[in-house]
């Protein structure tokens, strides 16, 4: 296990630096750089301020060079730069914004399995059923619904339709805790601002996963020692959470190591429809204006956690399943 | 379908909204919402609309440029002008007198030599200042008391008052111990003039701004708090205003335009910009060079349609590259849209229609290339709308676009109107109050010297651009202002457009709104701003 373990983590090293050979150029091949943006619509920009602000931020260097200085910078200096956007270090952009990303994604993916793991459980016990019928009725809707759009919706009915006793909107349209509140994460006056986005965020999974525990469980519910379980005189409960569902949640860890991911990634038009200030815009922000340094790091950053997230589902998979051995 | 979805939504929610109206308690705040975060509280380093926002709150200068885009006192008793000895007959020196007992919000006292200061930090190489325009043409600023300040100007620059208005100067007694200026604290924090300070920055969700004690207008500013809450979203935005989550909804888009006219707690404003819409025509193509042709085409282009269709009839028709009521040639009317005398013009120019109903010369058919920026639906639909009207004059017109970034790249790294790797370009120029259109106009600008890039040249035009910047009296410079437009009209470099329109809506209970459509914006005068 070990050995594998090193392995793994050593094949990373040149994995990371060819994607971040791959991410820099795709983004030094977008046409124009932020100082281009600039020029956009003013007449009175003269070509020498053009020139020595280019120099000025390294817009001007070849592919080659750039990418070598932020290479030497982020590994030999732990430095990641000054976003141009910004115009603060990127450390501090993306410090202020992952927090609430790692907030905003967790708290979706924990509600995600609250609701999806009884559901899809329920639906493989009563296959067939109007209640499995309905579920599955309402996943194919879930998954098909664009989730601006039923952002929108929800914003509609809980932030103009139902109104709080106090007169206000019962949950607010947008943002992340009232203007110049110091109140807690976990206090209401928080906690009601990131309802609405994590169901949101939540819904494509709740959907999808509900789906596969469905089809994992009826899988496994169909087997031989679960007849055997039961003609033991085992509790129907036992035999459905000890025996069955730990055994229907393997596959289920892949999915949710792979999710990993998205926990950090973001999630752009959820945050950019409940104005949340999270990874997601950020990215695109910094993509949009050409920002090198801030999108550089961000999609590493991704780049790094998917490839984690699949080591991660690797290693699990040896702990819930006793018949996996890697060496 | 994303139009359509909203639309049902906004529908909806308008329908809602009469329903429940109730009245707002916003004690002493008003919330600003705008479509981007400032990046920083410094307008020299940055050329955002929101950065320039927020430095309007707590900056300061010696004028202002009021809503009416002329230019007042602030910091200044008065503004320079050679009736008042203010500004030398030679125009090359300028005095200004400054209010006394004027502080900076920490309660250092302001004086001239905070102008000087600002100077020579405009011109420290190591500011990665954006531009130095007008600042480089002074050669000296002497401060013979606390109250004066003299400038040395090395050759007349008529526009010198518009380099000093709005938020302009910064703190020497702050500034002088800096010891990296381009990020200095000062940069997101700064000791000001202004009517309000920076009370809290929550990034990526709002800045509050609070009242500055040591402000120099007695009385002002009447609010307590501003809040400058960035909301990307047009429909989040939208929703937030009918929620009454923010008090101002900032530049929202023509197409929304109904759904916030029927809310009834907010007055809609219509403010004319300094920007304007054309197309670019390539004087430098071979089938352009002929004046003949480039008339046909801006005879072909049905203004009255695209504005009808494109802009929900709210922007005004351009005539010129001035859109200042001043400035404006009030004698040129907009071409009236004439297919046929467009055809006869092409006829005139050898452009013979062929069977196919197409125009041919020499056996080439007259097939142009239109290019924009991809993704701005306005432009695109305007070229659409162009393609179709003009195929009935036998134009055979192509569409090609491009990323922002490609598009206005500068000539090295091969921008296509720098380039000049087009026919005819449809964007938007923004123009600063002063009519000077230098680098856009003047044959010595073809990229890469400058930004003509029309590929643009007429000798008179030329002669009165040089003499006009160094004309100090209004009237004769209107005069020739006014004879560029005459001749732009009949060579057609360009066929203008539209004048933007700035849309904003305010809470009916905020008072004194007096919105510029200049970078100045809407919160030139917050200190005014009250609740009723």
């Amino acid at each position: 296990m070990q050995r594998y373990l090193i392995r793994r983590i050593l094949q990373m090293i040149p994995l990371l630096i060819g994607l971040s050979i791959l991410i820099f150029f795709i983004m030094y091949l977008m046409p124009g750089d932020p100082i281009d943006m600039l020029v956009m619509g003013n007449p009175n920009l003269k070509a020498e301020d053009v020139a020595r602000l280019k120099k000025v931020w390294g817009f001007d260097q070849p592919f080659l060079v750039r990418y070598w200085k932020w290479l030497k910078q982020a590994v030999w200096h732990r430095d990641l730069g000054f976003s141009y956007h910004w115009k603060i270090p990127v450390t501090q952009v993306v410090s202020e914004r992952l927090p609430n990303t790692l907030i905003l994604m967790s708290a979706s993916l924990v509600l995600s399995l609250l609701i999806a793991v009884p559901l899809g459980i329920y639906s493989a016990r009563r296959q067939y059923s109007f209640a499995d019928y309905f579920l599955t009725v309402l996943a194919f809707i879930g998954q098909a619904m664009p989730t601006f759009w039923f952002g929108l919706m929800m914003i509609l009915l809980f932030s103009i339709y139902l109104k709080s006793p106090s007169g206000g909107p019962l949950l607010p349209p947008g943002g992340m805790m009232d203007i110049g509140s110091t109140a807690s994460f976990f206090s209401w006056a928080r906690l009601k601002y990131l309802i609405m986005p994590a169901f949101v965020l939540g819904l494509h999974n709740i959907t999808s996963w509900m789906r596969f525990i469905r089809s994992t469980m009826l899988e496994v519910i169909n087997q031989d020692y679960i007849r055997t379980a039961r003609a033991k005189g085992l509790k129907e409960r036992t035999v459905i959470y000890k025996h069955a569902f730990r055994n229907a949640m393997i596959p289920m860890i892949t999915l949710l190591a792979m999710s990993i991911p998205n926990l950090v990634g973001g999630a752009t038009l959820t945050e950019t429809v409940f104005a949340w200030n999270g990874i997601g815009s950020m990215t695109y922000n910094s993509v949009m204006n050409k920002d090198y340094s801030v999108a550089m790091a961000s999609l590493m950053f991704s780049a790094i956690m998917v490839v984690i997230g699949n080591l991660l589902a690797d290693i699990l998979y040896a702990v819930v399943d006793p018949r996996v051995r890697y060496d | 379908m994303r139009r359509l979805v909203t639309l049902v939504f906004v529908a909806a929610l308008v329908v809602v909204m009469a329903a429940s109206f109730s009245v707002s308690a916003a004690g002493g705040r008003v919330i600003v919402m705008n479509q981007q975060e400032p990046n920083m509280i410094n307008p020299y380093l940055d050329s955002m609309q929101a950065t320039f926002d927020v430095s309007q709150l707590t900056w300061g200068g010696m004028l202002e440029l009021d809503e009416k885009w002329e230019l007042i006192p602030s910091l200044a008793l008065e503004v320079p002008s050679l009736q008042n000895g203010g500004i030398s007959k030679d125009g090359l020196t300028y005095t200004w007198k400054l209010r006394k007992d004027v502080k900076w919000s920490d309660g250092a006292p302001f004086t001239s030599e905070d102008i000087k200061f600002t100077w020579e930090y405009i011109m420290n190489d190591n500011l990665n200042v954006v531009s130095r325009t007008g600042f480089e043409e002074i050669t000296a600023i002497e401060t013979p008391d606390k109250y004066t300040v003299v400038m040395k100007l090395k050759q007349i620059h008529v526009p010198m008052l518009y380099v000093w208005t709005g938020p302009t100067i910064v703190p020497k007694h702050i500034l002088s111990k800096s010891k990296n200026l381009n990020e200095d604290s000062f940069n997101m924090n700064p000791v000001g003039l202004g009517p309000y300070v920076l009370d809290k920055w929550e990034h990526g969700s709002y800045l509050i701004f609070k009242k500055n004690p040591n402000y120099w207008r007695k009385g002002y500013p009447k609010l307590d708090q501003i809040v400058y809450k960035p909301i990307p979203d047009e429909n989040t935005a939208f929703t937030q205003l009918a929620t009454k989550e923010i008090d101002v909804y900032q530049t929202f888009p023509t197409n929304q335009y109904k759904q916030v006219k029927a809310l009834t707690h907010v007055n809609v404003t219509e403010t004319a910009s300094t920007y304007w819409e054309h197309i670019n025509i390539n004087c430098k193509s071979p089938l352009l060079t002929d004046v003949r042709v480039r008339q046909a085409l801006r005879y072909a282009t049905d203004l009255k349609k695209l504005q009808e269709t494109v802009y929900e009839g709210l922007w005004p028709v351009a005539v010129s590259d001035q859109g200042s009521p001043f400035w404006k040639n009030a004698k040129l009317k907009p071409y009236q849209f004439d297919l046929k005398k467009a055809g006869q013009l092409l006829d005139q120019a050898g452009w013979k229609l062929g069977n196919d109903g197409m125009r041919y010369k020499n056996g080439k058919k007259l097939t142009l290339v239109i290019s924009t920026t991809a993704g701005r639906i306005p432009r695109e639909m305007t070229e659409q709308i162009l393609q179709q009207d003009w195929k009935k004059i036998g134009v055979d017109l192509v569409i090609k676009n491009y990323d922002a970034g490609k598009f206005f790249a500068t000539y090295d790294e091969g921008g296509i109107l720098d380039t000049g790797d087009y026919d005819l370009a449809v964007f938007a120029w923004g123009s600063s109050p002063d009519p000077d259109n230098y680098t856009l106009w003047h044959s010595a600008q073809f990229p890469p010297a400058g930004q003509n890039n029309v590929f643009w040249s007429n000798k008179r035009v030329d002669e009165l651009i040089i003499t006009s910047r160094k004309e100090l009296d209004v009237n004769k410079r209107k005069a020739m202002i006014d004879e560029i437009q005459q001749i732009m009209w009949e060579e057609v470099p360009m066929i203008p457009t539209f004048y933007w329109v700035n849309l904003d809506a305010f809470n009916k209970n905020i008072k004194n709104i007096k919105p510029n459509g200049t970078s100045s914006g809407n919160l030139w005068n917050a200190y005014e701003w009250e609740l009723k």
